[in-house]
């Protein structure tokens, strides 16, 4: 009877992690050499077709380019998401700074915000003429590079996203940039200063080498983020614009995450699986080369 | 001096969003891009009309269910097992620990397929348990909780045994209280989770009846793809609960959020 209570005690949690989490990482490799010909009687109705999914997916240059896209914007959005955490955790890291709670609740705020919701708030102020940016750029003159829309010239597309979510989400590396800074003992700033460093010196020399291995964290933390992408884009472009490429008209910021969210509602599940499975291997990818960099 | 004028400038830049999509909710529609900045001509219209056509009021009341049904039972399940990892030995116990943490690197989104499609399976599209029971496994939550538990002295519970106290007792009146701060940081975590859960609400709900405030929003957004107001409302509705829990417990959300990203 006593050996029972503990497994009893565990069994909710245990029973939910089997089912949800465990089991659907297998059931998803297995299910994606298979088609589906009744969902109600999945498991009764599985026809194999081997690696026919994959097939479809890799001749699709939709999917090839959702891939690529996701790329491109890693590629702008965790240096970015870095260099505002950073910058933020370094103007905080003062220990007689005034309001030093007030400020850092307001830059980490929109990170518990749904990035939905944050998207369609953007859209209002970077909508092209009426946006209060963009009206603000007429001020001074500089609105007509931004004619063709914030989020609709294939050109600002992703940086315009790139910008908006890094500043969302950079209250979460700046919160770790933080703790990471304080613990750096303050005798070291000290003989920095009397060295007569300026604060760039110090931030470089002193600061950054005691934070890198939060830097990576978040660099591989924030390609994670900006490889399952997907309500940022379909909040605020809804995948355009359209643009032209090797003779193909692609929808520029169809990123993974939406190509893996329509293959799903349309029911297309064992592609869906077989697309999860190779965004899983990019995952180790990322994970072993941030790995890497970071043992060199 | 400089360092003042910075952080004040970056601060206006996080609030400026959030100011403006308030304002415009309150607004008529015919002044969503005027450049007053000021809080003048407001009206509850939009308001009014995302909770007379567009059920908004019902939007809420499923998120609340779901958010708040998710926290619960994830935080009180993790709880359970936390406890029995902490402080019980049975056979098989270090293989399912390092089961539960063998998913932790694993990205969310991978998750997804299967999950919808054991949610379709089960015939659960469309229903509350298809909106949050595939979440409630909450193995972050769980980690931080064994560690906690475990740093309660022993003593504590070999007394409570001596005076007779079964194992439910030892849990919830011993236990329950000395880990509050932890479980709290947990149960808040996970409402946002499940509040924010947008992607997931989107594939399991096709029924209006069911949408969360995300989703309605979504099927707002692409009903008025001009029309700001109705959709800065439907917004501002999505934020404040988040607003509120944040200002009454910002210090737990801090530390929750620093202990779960330094812990890797």
């Amino acid at each position: 009877m006593k050996k029972i209570v503990p497994y009893l005690l565990i069994s909710p949690f245990l029973t939910l992690f089997l089912i949800f989490l465990f089991f659907p990482l297998f059931f998803s490799i297995y299910i994606s050499f298979f088609k589906i010909e009744n969902f109600y009687n999945l498991f009764g109705s599985l026809k194999f077709v081997g690696v026919e999914n994959y097939l479809k997916l890799l001749k699709d240059p939709e999917v090839i380019w959702s891939i690529i896209a996701s790329f491109i914007y890693g590629i702008f959005y965790v240096p970015l998401l870095i260099i505002i955490s950073l910058f933020l955790a370094n103007l905080l890291n003062a220990p007689l700074l005034k309001l030093k709670k007030t400020f850092r609740a307001i830059f980490f705020f929109p990170f518990l915000l749904d990035t939905f919701v944050v998207g369609i708030v953007l859209t209002l102020i970077l909508s092209v003429p009426y946006g209060f940016i963009y009206k603000l750029l007429s001020y001074i003159n500089l609105h007509n590079f931004f004619r063709k829309g914030f989020l609709s010239d294939p050109y600002l597309v992703f940086l315009t996203v790139s910008i908006s979510i890094a500043i969302k989400n950079s209250g979460f590396g700046m919160l770790l940039f933080l703790a990471g800074m304080q613990s750096i003992p303050e005798s070291l700033y000290e003989a920095a200063k009397i060295d007569g460093a300026n604060s760039w010196q110090i931030f470089k020399n002193v600061t950054l080498p005691s934070i890198k291995p939060i830097v990576y964290f978040v660099a591989f933390f924030g390609f994670i983020g900006a490889f399952s992408a997907f309500a940022e884009f379909y909040a605020m472009t809804g995948g355009g614009p359209q643009i032209n490429l090797f003779n193909h008209t692609l929808s520029e910021t169809n990123v993974s995450g939406l190509v893996l969210y329509r293959l799903a509602s349309q029911l297309r599940l064992p592609e869906a699986s077989a697309f999860s499975f190779i965004l899983f291997l990019i995952f180790i990818i990322i994970y072993l080369s941030t790995k890497r960099v970071k043992e060199t | 001096m400089r360092k003042y004028f910075l952080l004040f400038i970056c601060a206006l830049i996080y609030v400026f969003p959030f100011y403006s999509m308030i304002l415009v909710a309150l607004r008529p529609e015919s002044l969503s891009f005027s450049m007053n900045m000021l809080p003048t001509y407001l009206t509850l219209e939009n308001f009014e009309r995302i909770f007379k056509y567009h059920s908004f009021g019902r939007y809420f009341l499923n998120s609340l269910t779901v958010a708040f049904s998710g926290a619960f039972f994830s935080t009180l399940f993790a709880f359970l097992s936390a406890y029995t990892f902490a402080k019980e030995d049975f056979p098989l116990k270090d293989f399912f620990y390092t089961l539960f943490i063998s998913t932790l690197l694993v990205p969310g989104i991978l998750f997804m397929i299967p999950q919808f499609l054991i949610v379709v399976y089960l015939r659960w599209l469309d229903t509350f348990w298809g909106l949050f029971v595939p979440h409630l496994a909450n193995v972050f939550g769980f980690i931080f909780l064994t560690e906690y538990i475990r740093n309660i002295p022993d003593d504590l519970i070999h007394s409570a045994i001596i005076d007779g106290a079964g194992k439910l007792r030892i849990i919830f009146q011993i236990i329950f209280p000395l880990s509050l701060p932890m479980l709290l940081t947990i149960f808040l975590l996970s409402f946002q989770f499940h509040w924010n859960n947008f992607l997931w609400q989107l594939l399991v709900t096709t029924k209006s009846k069911m949408f969360t405030i995300p989703v309605g929003l979504a099927s707002l957004n692409s009903m008025y793809q001009e029309y700001y107001g109705a959709k800065m409302a439907g917004a501002t509705l999505s934020i404040i609960p988040i607003i509120i829990l944040f200002t009454l417990f910002q210090k737990y959300f801090i530390k929750g959020i620093i202990k779960g990203g330094l812990k890797f």
